[in-house]
């Protein structure tokens, strides 16, 4: 559908009515406002408390990723992709690892596979709970913020028990994990998901339900699946706009066609399909789901050597170009790599999710009040360091 | 010990007791405020699986208060250069004074009071809809915009909920026939049954109306206070901190402050108008003083004041007027057109 | 998904209830916020009496697992000076500096049994641009770089974090570098001439450590080590 068709209806573009003459007020929200999950800056014109137009200005955080990269050999860049989204960097190696194994053919064994899908789906659920809490953050309720960061921190400790690093882990290597996991650490996964999934409950009972906070995001910035896709949203973003697009069922990688999980899609049960809420309660469920999928890969696990197939170096790189996409906490990252046959690439280009999802704030922004703008901005779940790179 | 008057005890002229009166209120406010934000904090901190301040002055932690009021009054003194200097200086003083002139009236034993004025309840009404000309002053003063954001919402939320609240203190009003405080307090000893019991407070007198009335008018204090589910005008996540974004140092600490001194009370009032102030709950705890009973049951309601807080959202500003004026406003109204006909029927 | 949505507490009809009267519906909408505050309020009422998630942190340590990547950390002495960790590294933060032995000197055994071939006359790591992603650790044949969890190594400046880890001091350095880069100018000079013919005077190989930050010394504080 063209752009033209699917352009809002917009209400107050000028704060001129009625013969009074106003002034519209700029206000610049950021880089250190505390809602803007980060040091992104949004030029909001208001009209009292209605903002007419937002325009968010990127580039605080711009750290030269794909610069970087033409200069480190393949195996190297594992470490900067860690810092692309800081709060999925799992997410983040296994998109680069696999577009990576891609070009140079390789197959991984089963053991890995499902590693990576226990990793990846532990920091989504990691990753949700950051969103979760800022959320609510956003909305005003503090509470939350810290429940969900407390349940993070076990999933941290989690990874620090398998990789060492509690952030950052250069866990997924291309062709292999940097270390395996012992039967302990997996009885120690099991039982965090024990522990989790009656904790989403209460997430629910001190924040979901909460009246208040469904007034304040139930039919809040609707994002019509028409513009989701015309904007080129991707994750939990998308599906809350109620279409079924998830990578790992459309097109599974890692072994996803194997698990039994389903797409959690917005159905608008609080308000309108597509908004705040919406945006919010995809993202609960998906938890769910990710448990599910842990739990599967985490069972009759294979032993066998995680690092046989983890290249020696890189001076034999087959020339071409590879584009690989995967599916993150925030949506669709894909990866472009082009290979001269050197060790290092000649072009990487990220598709960042956070990216194009922030892309579409301008539109759900328009006629807003403030404080729904910040509900809106904590919706779409951005992280600076992947929107800059 | 209820009994105790001040004024027959040390046969003080009243002018001279209310000086007195005036230096342990403001002393009081002051520790009150030093001992509420250590509470708050303490609050949060068990609400959120933390433990709160527990470093500075050893046992947990219970000077940290002490330790940010000592650095709020050495930090530098700052006033933005396009600042109305001359506003953003008194702007803190109103705030202040409004808070704290309300304690005047407010009795903590049955003659333990600054000052019983026959128009009490009208003057605390009064007194506390100047506050919201301070924060004006503050918001407009600082030349911030989000400054002015947060003056312009408390200014529109101060003076909405003046009304669901002055109809709720009605109640005890139409009951009692008198706006004296310690009128309201002395008829709550008596009424239905056994004297001197805690059915007789006006919470538990014509059910289910008047304990309506309590809870609205609590919700309501909650917003004339700038407390979550209602503290818009200093939504930090929206506001970055509404009127007070430009104040620092002692400035700042009266802000915060008069804040405190506020959540105190409105509590106050509403445990003098509603629970029965310095009553005891039943005659065989009359051994124990009023004062100490009023400061029980005023710190229950700030207790609650803060568990909401770290529980609930925050509201919008069009929701929190649609909050006020079609909810509590019309609850507020047909209590009060249903009290006063039973108190006209009653009389007849 | 009906069954999924009960457990997580959400009831399955679009609201709980509804009514077409406006008044009634008016009634239920105040009903539900004031229910739903209640029962936020149960869930931190319930938290008021758990113990605190939280630890003090100077008093009390969690546990940090030994696999933990905090701090690269370089046992000298089992160095070979093969260089790889130099190049692996993503962000270029070591630097080695080696020299070859002079004819007749003899560096000794290293502890894991290997002969030592060269002078690892420096080895600098700027741990203030460390990406802790631990590659060094793993292509180190001799286990002499890897990631240790001693994490409290906080220094008053930029410059303190950068350590040279090898046992040469500045001039030694300078001197074996010269050394062997005289022996090699020799050995290119006389090429047709017999080689070895200079022969300098054996020097002890082990000096003081250069490492003269307190943060950095050879022990490892380790999990439950006290801040020094």
């Amino acid at each position: 559908m063209p752009l033209q068709e699917i352009e809002i209806p917009l209400g107050i573009r000028t704060p001129n009515t009625d013969g009074i003459v106003g002034e519209a007020m700029v206000l610049n929200m950021g880089p250190q406002h505390p809602s803007t999950h980060g040091v992104l800056r949004i030029e909001l014109h208001t009209d009292g408390e209605v903002v007419f137009e937002a325009i968010p200005h990127l580039g605080y955080l711009h750290r030269c990723f794909e610069k970087i990269c033409e200069g480190l050999p393949y195996n190297q860049i594992v470490p900067y992709t860690d810092r692309l989204d800081y709060l999925a960097s799992m997410n983040m190696n296994l998109g680069y690892v696999l577009a990576v194994e891609k070009l140079m053919n390789i197959e991984v064994g089963e053991r890995v596979q499902r590693l990576r899908v226990v990793m990846a789906e532990l920091n989504r659920i990691a990753s949700h709970l950051v969103a979760l809490g800022t959320f609510g953050l956003d909305i005003g309720a503090t509470t939350p913020f810290l429940y969900c960061f407390r349940d993070r921190e076990k999933i941290l400790d989690l990874f620090e028990k398998a990789c060492g690093a509690r952030l950052l882990y250069n866990y997924i290597w291309i062709g292999g994990l940097a270390r395996d996991v012992d039967e302990n650490w997996i009885n120690e996964c099991i039982e965090f998901l024990d522990y989790f999934e009656p904790k989403i409950k209460e997430y629910n009972d001190l924040l979901s339900f909460n009246k208040i906070f469904i007034e304040r995001t139930a039919n809040i910035g609707v994002l019509p699946p028409e513009v989701a896709i015309a904007y080129g949203c991707t994750g939990p973003t998308l599906r809350a706009s109620g279409v079924k697009w998830d990578l790992r069922k459309d097109e599974p990688y890692s072994g996803y066609e194997k698990y039994d999980f389903n797409i959690c899609v917005g159905e608008g049960e609080k308000g309108t399909i597509g908004d705040c809420w919406d945006r919010y309660w995809v993202r609960v469920l998906e938890m769910v789901e990710s448990v599910k999928i842990v739990r599967q890969a985490l069972d009759n696990i294979p032993q066998e050597d995680i690092s046989a197939k983890i290249p020696k170096n890189f001076n034999k790189m087959p020339v071409g170009d590879v584009y690989f996409r995967t599916e993150t906490p925030r949506g669709e990252i894909g990866f472009y790599i082009m290979s001269d046959g050197t060790k290092t690439p000649y072009r990487i280009k990220v598709r960042s999710p956070a990216f194009c999802n922030l892309s579409v704030l301008p539109v759900l922004a328009r006629d807003q009040l403030i404080a729904d703008l910040v509900a809106i901005v904590g919706s779409i779940d951005i992280v600076l360091g992947e929107v800059d790179r | 010990m209820s009994q105790f008057n001040p004024l027959e005890a040390f046969n003080l002229p009243i002018v001279y007791w209310q000086i007195i009166w005036a230096g342990i209120i403001v002393a009081f406010v002051t520790v009150f405020a030093l001992f509420a934000v250590y509470l708050e904090r303490k609050i949060s901190a068990y609400a959120q699986d933390r433990m709160g301040p527990m470093e500075t002055g050893g046992w947990q932690g219970w000077a940290q208060t002490i330790a940010d009021a000592l650095k709020l009054l050495l930090k530098e003194d700052i006033i933005p250069e396009l600042a109305d200097r001359r506003l953003f200086k008194l702007a803190p003083y109103i705030v202040f004074a409004g808070s704290l002139g309300v304690m005047a009236v407010i009795p903590f034993g049955v003659n333990l009071i600054g000052t019983d004025l026959n128009i009490g309840l009208y003057f605390i009404l009064a007194l506390s809809s100047t506050v919201v000309i301070g924060i004006l002053m503050a918001g407009w003063a600082s030349n911030n915009k989000w400054a002015l954001y947060g003056a312009m919402r408390s200014a529109a939320q101060m003076v909405s909920y003046e009304i669901p609240i002055g109809l709720s203190l009605m109640l005890p009003v139409l009951l009692t026939g008198s706006l004296s405080m310690i009128d309201i307090t002395n008829a709550q000893k008596s009424g239905i049954l056994a004297d001197g019991y805690f059915w007789n407070w006006y919470i538990f007198r014509v059910p289910p109306f008047t304990l309506i009335a309590f809870i609205l008018y609590f919700w309501a204090s909650l917003a004339e206070t700038n407390r979550t589910p209602f503290d818009i005008p200093e939504a930090e996540s929206e506001l970055v901190s509404g009127y007070h974004t430009e104040y620092t140092g002692i400035r700042f600490a009266m802000f915060f402050l008069a804040e405190y001194a506020n959540m105190f009370i409105v509590a106050a009032i509403a445990s003098v108008v509603f629970l029965g102030g310095p009553l005891a709950p039943a005659p065989w705890l009359n051994w124990i003083p009023g004062p100490i009973w009023m400061l029980l049951k005023s710190l229950v309601l700030v207790f609650i004041q803060m568990w909401l807080r770290w529980t609930l959202p925050r509201v919008r500003v069009d929701q929190l007027m649609h909050i006020c004026w079609k909810i509590f406003l019309p609850l507020a109204l047909v209590n009060f057109i249903v009290i006063a006909t039973l108190v006209v029927l009653w009389q007849k | 998904m009906a069954e999924m949505r009960t457990a997580l507490g959400m009831p399955i009809t679009h609201q709980t209830k509804t009514s077409k009267n406006p008044i009634i519906q008016w009634i239920l909408d105040v009903w539900e916020g004031f229910y739903t505050v209640l029962v936020g309020m149960g869930v931190t009422w319930r938290h008021f009496f758990r113990k605190p998630f939280t630890v003090q942190y100077p008093h009390e340590k969690l546990n940090i697992p030994k696999q933990a990547r905090q701090r690269v950390h370089v046992d000298i002495d089992l160095c070979g000076g093969c260089l790889q960790c130099d190049k692996i590294c993503p962000a270029g933060i070591i630097k080695i500096v080696t020299a070859k032995p002079v004819a007749g000197e003899d560096l000794g055994v290293r502890p894991n049994g290997k002969r030592r071939a060269l002078h690892i006359a420096e080895f600098t790591i700027d741990h203030s641009k460390c990406l802790y992603c631990g590659l060094c650790e793993t292509v180190c044949n001799d286990d002499a770089i890897y990631m240790i969890p001693d994490f409290q190594y906080t220094t008053r400046s930029l410059e303190q974090l950068v350590v040279n880890y090898s046992r040469y001091s500045p001039e030694e350095r300078d001197r074996v570098v010269a050394a062997a880069a005289a022996e090699k100018a020799a050995k290119q000079a006389s090429k047709p001439a017999v080689p070895q013919t200079k022969v300098s005077d054996p020097q002890p190989n082990i000096p003081s450590p250069s490492v003269d930050s307190d943060v950095f010394n050879e022990k490892c504080p380790g999990p439950d080590g006290e801040f020094k």
